[in-house]
């Protein structure tokens, strides 16, 4: 199942001449699969989307439930924790190069191999250009270039669809929470990915509020209470089933006007600070699960 | 009430308290009037109170947000406040709240719990849950300690290690599953917001019913904070008394727990602050701490709702803790000698027969446990033994861990026995300094304000968030020669202070919690050759200068006056034992991170095995505690490879039975 390990010898090469540059690794791209580990579920995703297999990924069970897209082949090691990716069985896969999630700690890694963070979000930009740039930025270290410019050129076409599809739709904004305890939740503004996608299908956030760097913020009912009374409630979570467990989870949520009238969609979890592949997954599932025709109320 | 037929003694004792309540209610009076006239004109609030017009969204506004989130303020408040006071009485500990007695940590372990595993059983409230935690982490309290009669200090003890126990499991519970557990720290960081009437109307019962029963309950209260043998005289079942009171201050507790999340410090710093301000009767105390309570977390809030909502919308809990820590370290220095405070050493223990060959075995056993950390593993070819020679390939990675889990254990440990003998209290142990929170705030602060901060970035933070708490220390202590029971509570004012902000941090749905987590758990998985270098060196040369106090040592638990006697000046030998001990807490938190538990438990296992003089017990603890974090850490990276759980988190999980247990039996 798993590709024959490397002896030491070969391992210590491997490294020697992966610390030597990466020039090596780019000329290499007419070679099947370049020996990448990824140690962040963001660039995983969009390795993986750009046709590289990585070598091992942390908490790939979890990968598959919270991420699900692109789906992960079987030949993936697991590597442990995200917060901790085990050193030793890197060393032992001997990578040309890691790929990292902008925010981790990487200076364990780089005495492995040489690291490429991938950040699809930066202050100050807005995220559809930021994760264009980390796709391609991560693609010419691996010489993907041209797999890069198809990825993208496909994410503007799914995009389109999406908009598409959702042409017909005149509900009201959309608020969107992935998480909620008691009466606080965790909500998307204006600077998460998400809201490109909204920009793009031509649909409002509800939520207008400031956010942290990722896009999202944690407010109470009494704010999300004071949304634009048409507002439709999205759950970007697949722990809940449908609407009516959700509000029977939490009861003080009955009192908002849009769970009153049962104005939710549930779609499922995404990566809110993945690039490309969790923008794609986005809008198809709105598409999915709004668009006129398929009034899925879960 | 003000209490207004009771004829106070000498100095009114209840005047100072009142002015204290007046002023702090007066000011969040001020604010929330403020607040009110900014959303609704005067002439409609009494409207908006009683009967809102449903069509006037500003009303609805007022009725359902503004109103009865003031009506939660004052009810949590009281209910802490008075819980507070009646656990510090029972316990005669000025750090006993009903947090001391492990309650939070079980009510939110119960909750982590319950969501990732029962969803359905939210779904008849959580309310319910948290309370099943609280109870069952009190029931573990009062098992430990029943055979010593729930002595307080055996209870604060058992109270501590159960919160400890339960703290680790839950940060277990949220390495492993933290993407299914963000609700719960959007609910555990203390916010205040209200959505209607319903969650006053579910404290307000609550908060009369346990009123009334502490009320009917002052005169054994009163006679419990005699010693246990004039109480017992004086005919009174101590431990019925001690349960009864304690059952009704949790309850009360756990319910707000369950209402708002955690509010720390309001249970901790009213009947402290009404207590240092005069109210010295319990009588008094049992009137003004809920009352302060409540005053104190209106105005809190009133002061969180000046602040400009950004995205990391300030619970209020965390507030108070920030807000109340500078009070209390203002009001310290009123702090009368005895008026909470008694000193009760631990319960003695047989002397080893021969400590030497006690301390060659361990040694000895320590020795070996190194050698096997890095010759034995499981890794990417199954378990494999490297023998002697093959120890290098791996070296690069292991060997930083093993010294770094070595060191840090070692020192952690002879910090915790330095503490416990200078302060001469079984619950020292490093954190209680407020050492380890500074540095871990430091870490944290750099954190959020750099993209990805450097090791270097990380430890120099580190290392001026723990200076800048020691210099606090210091200023505070040197008034009052460095008194043990004002160390603590400056300490603990520090860690509550410390809790908040994580809380906060957790909630903001970061995904760098991750990373913060691991090193909130005591991972030495970042430690690089250098570092662990530095860091052995470090261990090492304190170690080499730890044995020069070991004669200060075995005099201080004697007492203050004995130790004179004998020729020491008091505050000089605390000043450098407490700096020694400082010292020894920040250099490990800066690397390790600061989960310390085995400063608490390494000191206790080496006394409990017999090491009495203090240059044994110091040798036997740094051995233990080394020992113990090293297993640990081998554990840690071995049994559940590739993932790998913190060493810290890991010597808490398997250590702290293990304590359990030697306690249980004595």
């Amino acid at each position: 199942m798993r590709a024959p390990r490397p002896s030491r010898r070969e391992a210590v090469a491997a490294i020697l001449a992966a610390g030597a540059g990466l020039h090596p690794a780019r000329n290499a791209a007419a070679a099947p699969m370049p020996r990448v580990a990824a140690a962040g579920w963001a660039g995983a995703q969009t390795l993986l989307a750009l046709g590289v297999v990585p070598l091992a990924l942390p908490e790939i069970a979890r990968y598959r439930a919270l991420v699900a897209e692109p789906p992960l082949p079987e030949s993936v090691q697991e590597l442990g924790l995200r917060s901790e990716p085990n050193l030793e069985l890197l060393t032992a896969l001997a990578p040309h190069l890691i790929v990292a999630d902008a925010g981790s700690v990487t200076s364990p890694l780089a005495r492995i191999a040489p690291v490429a963070t991938f950040a699809p979000l930066r202050p100050g930009r807005r995220p559809a250009e930021a994760a264009r740039e980390a796709t391609l930025a991560l693609a010419a270290r691996l010489g993907r270039d041209a797999e890069a410019q198809s990825l993208i050129a496909a994410h503007e076409a799914r995009l389109a669809g999406a908009a598409e599809r959702l042409s017909g739709d005149r509900g009201g904004p959309l608020c969107l929470v992935s998480d909620a305890f008691g009466n606080r939740a965790l909500v998307f503004g204006g600077n998460s990915l998400y809201q490109d996608v909204l920009d793009r299908v031509g649909l409002r956030n509800a939520f207008t509020g400031a956010t942290s760097a990722w896009g999202h913020a944690t407010v109470g009912l009494d704010q999300l209470a004071a949304l634009d009374p048409t507002t439709r409630l999205v759950l970007l979570t697949s722990r809940v089933p449908d609407a009516r467990t959700f509000l029977a989870l939490r009861p003080l949520w009955r009192t908002l006007p849009f769970l009153r009238e049962e104005r939710v969609t549930v779609l499922a979890d995404i990566l809110f600070y993945g690039g490309l592949p969790s923008a794609d997954r986005f809008a198809r599932l709105l598409a999915e699960r709004l668009a006129p025709g398929n009034a899925a109320r879960g | 009430m003000p209490p207004v037929g009771e004829r106070p003694e000498p100095r009114a004792g209840w005047q100072r308290p009142a002015l204290i309540v007046l002023a702090l209610a007066l000011a969040a009076l001020a604010l929330a009037l403020r607040d009110l006239a900014l959303r609704l004109p005067p002439g409609q609030w009494g409207a908006a109170l009683l009967a809102p017009d449903a069509t006037d969204t500003r009303q609805m506004l007022v009725h359902l947000t503004v109103m009865p989130r003031i009506a939660v303020a004052l009810l949590c408040g009281a209910g802490l406040g008075l819980a507070g006071a009646v656990c510090q009485q029972v316990l005669r500990n000025p750090l006993a709240e009903p947090t001391t007695l492990g309650i939070s940590a079980g009510a939110s372990l119960a909750l982590s719990a319950a969501t990732l595993w029962a969803p359905g059983l939210l779904a008849y409230g959580r309310e319910g849950v948290a309370l099943a935690g609280s109870f069952a982490a009190l029931l573990f309290v009062f098992g430990l300690a029943w055979r010593r009669a729930l002595s307080p200090v055996s209870l604060v003890l058992a109270g501590l290690i159960v919160t400890l126990y339960c703290g680790a499991l839950a940060s277990a519970l949220s390495l492993f599953h933290r993407d299914y557990l963000i609700g719960i720290y959007l609910w555990g960081a203390g916010f205040l917001s209200q959505q209607g009437w319903g969650v006053a109307a579910f404290l307000l019962p609550r908060l009369g019913v346990a009123a009334f029963l502490i009320a009917l309950m002052v005169r054994p209260l009163t006679l419990l904070g005699l010693d246990d043998e004039a109480a017992r005289n004086l005919g009174l079942g101590l431990t019925g008394a001690r349960l009864a009171a304690l059952v009704v201050a949790v309850s009360l507790s756990a319910a707000v727990t369950s209402a708002v999340g955690v509010i720390g410090f309001v249970g901790l710093a009213a009947p402290a602050i009404v207590a240092i301000a005069g109210a010295r009767r319990l009588r008094d105390r049992l009137v003004w701490a809920p009352l302060c309570g409540a005053a104190l977390l209106w105005l809190t809030d009133g002061l969180v709702l000046l602040i400009p909502t950004g995205y990391r919308e300030v619970p209020t809990g965390a507030a108070t803790a920030l807000l109340g820590a500078p009070v209390m370290l203002a009001l310290l220095p009123r702090l009368r000698k005895g008026v909470l405070w008694r000193a009760e050493p631990a319960a003695a223990v047989p002397r080893a027969a021969r400590p030497g060959l006690v301390l060659a075995a361990g040694a000895g056993l320590l020795a070996l446990a190194l050698w096997g950390a890095l010759a034995f593993a499981y890794g990417p070819r199954g378990w494999s033994w490297a023998g002697l020679t093959g120890i290098a390939e791996m070296l690069p990675w292991r060997g930083p861990r093993v010294a770094a889990a070595l060191a840090a254990g070692a020192m952690l440990a002879m910090a915790g026995m330095l503490l416990q003998r200078m302060m001469n209290n079984p619950m020292a142990s490093p954190e209680v300094l407020g050492v380890s929170s500074g540095a871990a705030l430091g870490v944290i602060v750099a954190l959020f304000l750099t993209e990805a901060p450097s090791r270097v970035v990380q430890l120099a933070a580190g290392t001026a968030g723990a200076f800048a708490v020691l210099l606090g220390i210091l200023v505070l202590g040197r008034r009052d020669a460095f008194s043990p029971e004002r160390l603590l509570l400056a300490g603990v004012a520090t860690s509550a202070a410390f809790g908040a902000i994580v809380a906060v941090a957790m909630a903001t749905g970061d995904p760098r919690v991750g990373t913060l987590l691991t090193w909130l758990a005591g991972s030495t998985y970042g430690v690089d050759p250098g570092e662990a270098a530095g860091f052995l060196a470090a261990a090492a040369i304190l170690a080499g200068l730890a044995p020069m106090l070991a004669r200060w040592l075995d005099i201080l638990p004697l007492g203050a006056a004995t130790a004179q006697a004998v020729g020491l000046h008091v505050p000089r030998v605390r000043l450098v034992v407490m700096l020694a001990a400082a010292v020894m807490t920040a250099v490990p938190t800066l690397v390790v991170g600061p989960l310390s538990f085995v400063g608490l438990m390494a000191p206790h296992i080496a006394r409990l095995i017999g090491l009495q003089r203090a240059l044994h017990h110091l040798v036997g603890a740094a051995i233990l505690g080394a020992l113990l974090l090293t297993l640990a850490d081998w554990a840690g990276r071995t049994i559940i490879f590739p993932y790998q759980m913190p060493a810290g988190l890991l010597a808490t999980v398997i250590g702290g039975p293990y304590l359990m247990w030697l306690l249980r039996r004595r």
